[in-house]
Order: C-alpha cells, then structure tokens, then sequence
C-alpha cells in the first residue's frame, strides 16, 4: 500500500496566496547571475543534524537534500532522495526506494549505505559520527529513539525502517529540514569540521563563510533534480532590521526575511520592490503561571482575554501582515473548531470578571516580553507596550520586564513569570507539534491542570485516523478556549520582501528555502 | 630607563591575571543558563543535560578556570558556545574588521583634530578658532550612536550616496589573505576591492572619530597655545624667524609629545566605540560580537574577546607611558 | 568610562603624565570659592553652559506640566505621524507623543546622569582617600584594583555590569558610577599623595590629631576641587554613557521614555519616522553640551592656571 500523507495546509489555499503575491510560476526563467538574500544572523552550525535554528537551515537547505520533501509552499509530500515509499499494513515497516545516479558535492555515489549511516550517526550515541552536537531534531522534535527500531539496506538503494510503534506523521517527519543525507566520506574525513564544510547532495555547493558577513554558495551542476538558475547564491548577515531594508532599497542585496511591518507596508508601494508572504504556521500567545495568584483564577485569565485589544493590537502592529489568532492552531490545522467565537475587546466585561474573582481594585503584576525578534512576535517590545497600555485600562496594572534570551526562557519554563509572551512556529504542519507541545505534559511553562486535555493528546498522537484525530483536537480547542491556558495572539503572515526582478521564489510555511527555483529577471 | 620599562611591565602581568579572574568569575556568577539558550524554545531537561555536560560548566568554577588558563597559556581560548568554532578562527575574521575601522576612524580624527587644533591654537581668537571650539564641544557632546544613525538617514537614506552595511558589498569577491580589506587590495593590485571597501568605510569611520577627533583637537589647540607662550619660541620670534617657521619648525614639535599621548589614550574609547558602532553598521568585528556573546551568555567567546582587548588596551596605555617618561625629562622613574 | 575621554575621563597615563585635568598646586588661602565664581561668571562658555543645564532641568522638573500628552499614552491609530500643532516632534511607532516622552526623558537623563556621578565620586573618594593615606598594601590592592577595572574598556565593563544584574535603571546607574570610580580614586589618591607631607597636615599629626580626624577635616576638603572637576564634567559622560546603554536595550525598560531607549525604537523606522530618531538624540547633546561647557568653566574658574 502507498501511502502519500496529506497534512496540514490547503492547497488551494496556498495557490490563491501565489497569486496574490504575482509569483510567476513557470515561465521562461533568466539564467546566471547572483543572488544575495539579506538574514538576520548567522548560520550556527552547517551541521543539520545538530541544529534547531532558521539560519542554519537557510544555508542546510540549499546544500542538502531530505529523502522526502514538502511539495511546494505546502506541507504536502513529494518524492527527494527517495523515489518512492511502501508502508505495510501494522505501520511498523517503511521500505524506501532510493534514487540512482545521484552523486554528492565531493563525487561520492548517493546510496542506501549512506542513508543508513546518517540515521545510525543520529540514533546511535556510541557512534564515533555522533558528535557536533545535540540531535534534537532526531531525539524531540521527531521523537524517533522510541520509534525506529533499525533502518537497514536491503540493496543498494534499496532501504528498510523498521519500527518499535507507528507514528502517524512518521513519513511527514522525514521532511523536517534536519533530516538530510550528507556525505559520510566528507564527514569523515573531517569531523571536527564538518560543521563548517557541509557537503550534500542539493542544488547549491558550500563556498566559504564569512563569520559575521556571509555565506557563500555556488550552484551545483550535476544536481540530480532541478538544476539552479543563478549561479551564486549568497547569505548576507545584517543584524538589524531596517539596516537589512535599507540595503534592500539600496540594491545591495536582491531578498530579505524578518522585515519591519512598516516597512512591508511601505514596500508595497515600491514598484521595484515585492512583498511575498509566508503562509502561516505559526502562533504568538500570552502564557500564564497557573499554580500561583492571580491568574491560578480562570476568571482573571479571561478578564485578560477580554482586556485586551486584539483586533486593534494585530491591525496596528502587524499592518496586515497578521490575524487574530482565537485558537492555538492557525485555522487551517486538523482540528480547528470553527465552532468555537473566541473573546472580544471588552474592558467592561474584563472589570467585571476581575471583581467577582475578588480583585475589585484591578491587580498588578509583572507582564514580561522577549528580548528578541520570532517570526511571530516581530517586536516584543513593541507589542508589550502596547498590551500594558490595554491591560491598564481594564485595571490590570504591568510593569514591563525583560531579560536576556537564554534565563528569559529558563524563567518562562519554571514558571517565574506570572505572564508573559511567547509563541511557536510548526514544524510539519501537523497539530500534535502545537497542541502536544504546549499542553502534553506538565511542566516547561504549561501549568494547566487539566488531565482530561492531556489523554485527548496523547490518544490524538497515537492515532492514525485523521477524522478521530480532528474530533479530539476540537474537543482540546473548545477545553483551551473555555479555560485559557494560554491566550492566542495572533498568527504572523510572515513578509519576505525582494527586489521585484526575483523570480520564482516559494515561500514555505516552515520557512525552509530552496534557492534552485529562484531565477533574476533583469 | 630599562629598569623602568622592566618594572611596569612586570607590574601589568598581575593586572591581566586580575582581569582574566575578573572576567571568569563575573560570568558565571551572573543569572543565565548557556545551554538554555542554547537550545531555545525546544529545550528539555534531558537534552539541557546533555549539553552542560558537553560545555563542561558541570565542572566546579576553579577547575573550570584552571582549565581555560591551562588553554589560554597554549593560545588555545576554546570554542564559542554558540557555534562550536574555535574562537580564535572566528576572531582571525572579525578582528581586522574592527581593526580597520577603528584604524580608520583614528587616521581620522589625528588628522582633522591635529590640523583644526594647531589652526586654532596659532590664530587664537580668530574664527577658525571659534569653529575648532565649537567642533571640539560638540564632538565630544555628541552620543555617537546617534551619530550614526543621524549619517545613515542623510547619506544612507535621504541622499543615497553611501552604504551602511558591512564591510563590503555581498558580491564583491574577496578571499581574505590579511583579513584587512584595504591591504589585501592594495597587494593584490584590486582597486575595485580598496573602492568598495573605502566606501563602506566613511560612515562608521566618521562617526567613531568624532570623539577623539574633538578630543586631540581641544588637546592640541591648548599645547600649541602653551608651546607659543614660551620663552624659546619668545627668542625664536625676536631673532627674526617668520611666523611659519616659527610655528612649524618650534611649536607644533615641542607640543607634539602631550598630543601623541592623547591620541594613545583613545585606543581606549576606540574599542568601546566598536561596540556601538559596529551594532548600528552591520560591521562584522569584534564589538558586536562581544557585545552579541554577552546577551547570550557565550561565555568563552567574552572571555577571549575580552581578555584580548584588556591585554590591547593595557599595552598600549604602557607604551603611552613608556613613551612618555623617554621623552619627557621631567618624569622620574622611581 | 565617561564616554569622553581625557577629557572627562583621566585613563591610566592622563592622569599622571598628560597635560593632568587639574593641578594640585598649592592654592592661596585667601581664594575662597568667591573668586572663583567671579571667574566662572565672566567665562561665556560657562554661563552658556550653565544655561543649558537650567533649561533642561526646568523642563525635566515641568514635565508633567509641560507636556502636552501622557508620555506612555498610546493612540495606535495615530502612529508614526509627523511633527504637527498637535505633536510638536511627531509620533512613534506606537502612537505616542515624542515630544512628552523627550521632556520626560530628562527627568530619567538627568536623574542617571547624577546618581551615577554621586556614586562613582563618593566610592572613588572614599578608596582614594584611602589607599593614599594608609599606604602600604592597603594602597597595592586599591591602585591594583583600579588598574584592573581601568583594563576595560568602559562602555564593555558597564554593558556586563548590566547584563548581569539584569537591565533596568538602578543597574544602570550602578554600572555607569562603577565604571568610574577608578578615575576619583586615581584623582583623590594623588591629592592625597601630595597634601600628605603639607605643612598643615604636619602641624595637624603634631597637635595629636586623629588620622581620622587628619583624613577628613583637612585632606578631604582640600583634596576635593579637583573631584568637582572631574565629576561636573563625568555627569556629561554618565549621561551619554547611560543611553548607550539604554540604545542597547540594557537601560530604562519600556514603557519609560529614556533617550537612548527612544533611540533604539526609533531606529526601526529611520525611513517612515526619522523625527522620532532626531529629537531625543537632540536632547541628548544639548544636556551633555551643557555640562561639558560648564564643566570646562568650572575647572579653569577653579584652577586658572589652566585657562588658556
């Protein structure tokens, strides 16, 4: 039986998003040239394995290549590395059919032993391979030591996984942006430093990289699939974010990502400019520490619910870049309860709920913000204020804190916050990765209790059948709306600008990119 | 003289061992787990672990510190948390980076702050020395960071006329020999490179320089109105000498020796300069890095990186003074 | 650091070797502080300065009067306007009135500016009096001590001073005065160093006086004028030194209306907002210059060898 799992977005959808954005989708495509896409840091390691960060995968993307791929701007799968897949009947065997003919960057043949090799450098910690770093993507996000049982070749191209328990999005998995076949030769040659020279199979070779400055990426002629239109493509490190547009507006680099709303608004205006969008797949939130006063009180919760402006907050602030989020998935997730109204701005209603749960002179309490930009909060501090100023209103008095990244997350996971800001971008389009990650067990921040939400989880994790899996998701949607764990935000239409003679660019939900298909149109 | 020398260099060694400690137990007193951040959003008690261990900072301090120095007496500073790199291989990148702005920004501001001060101090009460008053005022008033971004919205910005990111453009081809743009273009005969690299330069150049510029300018306007009191160059002008030579030949090198300490001096601000400059012009040096390591409790990357600018800033405050004392009979060694 | 130096700042060697900011020359008994204020009235650049300093401490003290709208007052729909009858230097990106947040800025400034001084100067004085008088070790692990602190560069050691107890203005203040004590104990010590052997003190320890007594009734005072100095001038310094730290996110946190803090905000809409960059950097330079030209009056009003 094929299989061919599909999850998450619409597809037609996502059409209607490329059209809008006037993403020309097959024409006559310009060859050579260079493209130069601005970012806002540096890759941290060019080891995907090791990494969780969007930087390091802008560069991992480009270099390497996933067995399984997303099929467009969509979390759909498509054939990569692997031709085709079989899945047996119990769900615990996955056998793989491998591409042929595919070499890596420094010559050497593609083949089921390097796929093998790659899967026992991540599982096996006594493998001498396993190092670098923490395979996260492998151990949490994947989750797969309680799932692979061995993968082994039955020729050479020609691989078989066998697993402990099925695990329902176990071939959407596959596609997540660490799970690339890199060379074993390179790697051994190397392993001290193979972080910094990644060799793959993908449409671009690495080229240097310039701490701080850069990434360079030349095109790779004997790609096995869709050969690159320009001929370089480079990663330009600029910090700051108007820094970035102004280069952008300068010419000196051709795209950028993590742009300032205003300044996608502005863009918009610009003919030489164009605005792209992410579709969204991701969610900014309020979360509350539930074990103490005064929000163990889901009156108080709902009071800030109410107090808050956020239609007003997410037209101001995200230009139209955002919506306002009701529930914790975006609304084209499995699961979404369109059911479910969701809380309106209503300051009276807030006062209301304040004084019966005993706070009839309003409370005041520390409201603390991130210190740096996500995807789905583009400026903390910017939305911090003007949530304080809306909370003020209704007699919840903040005052605003901050701290450093790292003990910002250290505290939020405790909690020491009494409420705070955060949020979360999806990894495969599936809603076990919002809803189980927030609420699927006690501790790092959640402090709901409410175990009848957690075994809805867990049986919707172990679930294959998608229309049980939707009917248990609504269940927690309707439970998370009632008692408000966490207050959805808003999810973020993520803006990419670029000059308006790139071509060809997709932008996916996850953010992963793929420079092959962009070509320069001048 | 060399028992001197011997004498203060001996003395700096128990100040950079001061300042290593410093540094080492400052960092880990301080709140912030690195592997949290690390980690990020998708951090677990299993993995957070995992990597303390690996990072080593389960260890108790002191031999966490004997550790590093063991490294640092081998010119080994370890590897940044964040990327895994060793930091003297990221630093051999960023380092010129900052060098040559700050270089730059020193050439700067000696050259318009020597001239506007010696301009000043010879016509004393004239205009050119009101300006140079003024300049020198608000130079020294000026917050350089707005500064910059003041450069950016009118250069940048509104007239278009040079950048304000980075060092070079992303397309310009370099392969670093040096890691000094400006040199390696010029061994290597590209002029593009040195133009490009020169443009890229003026902004973050001028706004670090207008400090020391304004300070070397006050510093040599009052040494050459000092110089010109004297009686040397009183018997100087009654022999019948011109003016001009008068000033070039006798004032401007007696007042030279407070001058030049003043321009040793703002290696100092020069560095914590870098700092805010390099943030507000994408500049990849040294500054921002720190500055980047801090907030994200990088801690071998800070410790390097600030061992290394405390041993700069120490040597050269000893040749300011060892130049001094050589010049200036007037100071005694004991 | 004091974000201005050899001029506000005396790093390791000014102090010692350059042009030094202030002599210790014996001064005449019969100079009371009368002369030198007769001094500092005719020096135009200090009245200028003085001036200055008043209006901006007016305008800091009358802010709540003064200013048109609530400096943290949002009206989201009014965002990133130009300056107009109505916000006289625009809007920011949230809304609020850029010229009520810049006069209250000077409420802050103005505030970090001195605590931060008073701190440096009291603790500076307080461990150079020390290490000059006691001598001996005491003075080897001072001197030392400062010398490592000076090894910093200022605006580094006061970022990590920051970025340790968490940023925030008290830190902020502490992390700006402690960064320049070096600079008054350096300055106390050698007033010490050369008041010690003076006659007066001499006659002093032979009537039996207390070393106490001898440190602060007759070291102190006079060791004091070049301390006024250097902190008239270090207020200049702390000020800028401050919102480099704010500009960095470690200062004032929001929704405070803090120079360098606005700064920074302002930066991500330097293309549709530059009036909300201009003014508070403006204010900025005005309350430093005030201080930087009263600063240099005092110090020749106190030390007229110096005047040139």
């Amino acid at each position: 039986m094929k299989r061919r799992q599909s999850l998450g977005l619409g597809t037609a959808a996502l059409l209607a998003a490329q059209l809008a954005n006037r993403i020309p989708v097959a024409f006559a495509r310009g060859e050579g040239g260079t493209f130069v896409f601005g970012t806002a840091g540096d890759p941290v390691k060019l080891d995907p394995a090791v990494v969780t960060d969007g930087q390091s995968f802008k560069t991992c993307d480009q270099v390497y290549d996933t067995l399984i791929a997303f099929d467009g701007s969509t979390t759909e799968l498509k054939p990569a590395l692997a031709r085709s897949w079989d899945v047996s009947a119990d769900g615990l065997t996955y056998t793989m059919k491998l591409r042929q003919g595919v070499r890596f960057h420094d010559g050497t043949a593609f083949d089921a032993m390097a796929v093998k090799w790659n899967f026992d450098r991540w599982s096996d910690d006594k493998n001498p391979n396993h190092v670098g770093g923490d395979f996260e993507y492998y151990t949490d996000v994947a989750g797969w030591p309680d799932v692979i049982k061995s993968v082994d070749v039955v020729d050479d191209y020609t691989v078989k996984f066998s697993l402990k328990i099925p695990q329902g999005p176990f071939l959407l998995n596959m596609a997540l942006p660490s799970f690339v076949i890199i060379s074993p030769a390179s790697f051994e040659l190397d392993r001290e430093n193979a972080f910094k020279n990644p060799v793959g199979t993908g449409p671009f070779k690495f080229v240097e990289w310039v701490p701080g400055d850069k990434v360079v990426l030349e095109k790779f002629a004997n790609y096995w699939g869709e050969e690159a239109s320009v001929d370089q493509v480079i990663i330009r490190t600029i910090p700051d974010n108007a820094a970035r547009f102004l280069a952008l507006k300068a010419g000196s680099i051709d795209m950028m990502d993590g742009v300032n709303t205003d300044d996608a608004v502005a863009a918009r205006k610009d003919r030489s400019l164009s605005v792209l969008v992410r579709p969204p797949l991701n969610i900014a939130y309020l979360n509350f520490n539930q074990n103490e006063k005064p929000f163990n009180d889901v009156r108080v919760r709902q009071a800030v619910a109410y107090a808050i402006n956020r239609p007003g907050i997410v037209e101001a602030l995200y230009k139209g870049f955002g919506k306002v989020a009701t529930q914790m998935i975006p609304d084209n997730l499995l699961g979404y309860n369109s059911e479910l109204k969701g809380y309106s701005y209503n300051v009276e209603q807030a006062k209301k709920l304040l004084a019966e749960a005993g706070y009839p002179n309003g409370i005041s309490t520390e409201f603390w913000y991130m210190p740096v930009s996500r995807p789905y909060f583009p400026n903390p501090k910017q939305f911090a204020e003007a949530f304080a100023a809306d909370l003020g209103k209704a007699g919840i008095k903040v005052e605003l804190k901050s701290k450093d990244w790292g003990a910002y997350l250290a505290d939020a996971r405790v909690p020491k916050f009494p409420i705070w800001m955060l949020g979360w971008t999806g990894d495969n389009g599936d809603t076990d990765n919002f809803l189980f990650t927030f609420f699927g067990s006690v501790g790092s921040g959640n402090t709901w209790k409410n175990d009848d939400a957690r075994k809805l989880l867990a049986k919707a994790q172990a679930s294959v059948d998608m229309t049980e899996r939707d009917t248990l998701y609504q269940q927690v949607n309707a439970m998370i709306e009632k008692e408000v764990p966490r207050l959805p935000i808003a999810h973020t239409n993520v803006p990419l600008v670029a000059r308006a003679y790139v071509k060809g660019y997709l932008p996916h939900p996850t953010g992963s990119e793929h420079f092959n298909m962009v070509w320069l149109d001048k | 003289m060399l028992r001197y020398t011997i004498r203060r260099l001996i003395e700096t060694v128990p100040v950079l061992v001061g300042v290593s400690v410093v540094v080492f137990m400052f960092l880990r007193l301080i709140p912030g787990d690195p592997a949290l951040t690390l980690l990020g959003e998708r951090a677990t008690e299993a993995n957070l672990a995992r990597v303390r261990e690996q990072l080593g900072i389960d260890q108790p301090i002191y031999i966490q510190y004997w550790r590093y120095m063991r490294g640092v007496m081998q010119f080994d500073v370890g590897k940044s948390i964040r990327s895994n790199r060793p930091i003297a291989d990221e630093a051999r990148g960023r380092f010129p980076a900052t060098i040559e702005l700050a270089t730059t920004a020193l050439v700067l501001a000696t050259a318009v702050g020597v001239t506007g001060g010696i301009i000043a101090g010879v016509g004393r009460g004239t205009f050119a020395d009101h300006v140079a008053r003024v300049v020198s005022l608000g130079g020294v008033s000026i917050p350089i960071f707005w500064l910059g971004l003041v450069l950016i919205w009118v250069f940048a910005v509104e007239l278009g006329w040079l950048p304000a990111d980075g060092r070079l453009s992303a397309s310009m081809k370099y392969s670093p020999r040096t890691g000094f743009v400006l040199i390696d273009g010029l061994i290597a005969a590209r002029y593009d490179l040195v133009r490009d690299a020169l443009w890229h330069l003026v902004l973050p150049a001028v706004a670090l320089s207008t400090v020391p510029m304004a300070v070397i300018m006050r510093m040599t306007r009052s040494a050459m109105l000092e110089v010109l009191r004297a009686d040397y160059i009183r018997t100087a002008r009654a022999k019948g000498l011109s003016e001009r030579i008068v000033t070039a030949r006798h004032a401007v090198k007696n007042a030279a020796l407070p001058v030049v300490t003043t321009i040793g001096l703002q290696v100092g601000f020069l560095l914590s300069g870098a700092i805010l400059t390099e943030t507000i012009f994408s500049w990849p040096g040294i500054g921002r890095w720190v500055f980047d390591s801090i907030l994200l409790r990088d801690y071998p990357v800070v410790q390097g990186m600030t061992l290394m600018v405390a041993t700069i800033f120490v040597t050269v405050n000893l040749v300011v003074d060892l130049i001094y004392a050589a010049l200036d009979p007037r100071i005694s060694y004991q | 650091m004091t974000g201005v130096p050899g001029l506000a700042m005396s790093s390791s060697a000014a102090g010692r070797a350059a042009t030094p900011a202030v002599s210790f020359a014996p001064r005449p008994r019969r100079t009371p502080l009368g002369d030198a204020w007769n001094r500092l009235r005719r020096d135009r650049g200090a009245i200028v300065g003085l001036s200055l300093i008043t209006v901006m401490v007016l305008l800091a003290f009358g802010a709540p009067l003064l200013a048109p709208h609530d400096p943290i007052e949002q009206t989201l729909i009014k965002r990133l306007q130009p300056p107009s009858a109505e916000f006289l230097f625009g809007t920011d990106d949230l809304g609020r009135d850029v010229f009520s947040r810049v006069l209250h800025g000077g409420r802050i400034s103005l505030r970090v500016g001195i605590i931060s001084v008073a701190l440096g100067t009291v603790t500076g004085a307080f461990l150079g009096l020390l290490s000059g008088y006691a001598g001996r070790w005491i003075d080897s692990v001072i001197s030392r001590s400062m010398e490592i602190v000076l090894a910093f560069p200022g605006t580094l050691l006061a970022i990590a001073i920051v970025a340790a107890r968490g940023p925030g203005l008290q830190n902020t203040m502490l992390a700006v005065g402690l960064v320049s004590v070096p600079v008054y104990a350096r300055l106390m010590r050698a007033g010490v160093l050369s008041l010690r052997e003076r006659e007066f003190v001499t006659a002093a320890r032979c009537l039996g006086a207390s070393d106490q007594r001898i440190l602060f009734s007759h070291i102190l005072p006079n060791g004091l004028t070049p301390l006024i100095v250097q902190s008239t001038l270090g207020i200049a310094g702390a000020i800028v030194e401050a919102a480099a730290l704010g500009f960095l996110g470690l200062g004032a946190q929001p929704p405070a209306a803090e120079w360098g803090a606005m700064l920074t905000d302002a930066r991500n809409f330097l293309l549709n907002a530059p009036w909300a960059m201009i003014f508070p950097g403006l204010a900025i330079m005005v309350t430093v210059l005030g201080f930087n030209l009263f600063g240099d009056g005092v110090r020749d009003a106190l030390d007229p060898q110096m005047k040139q």
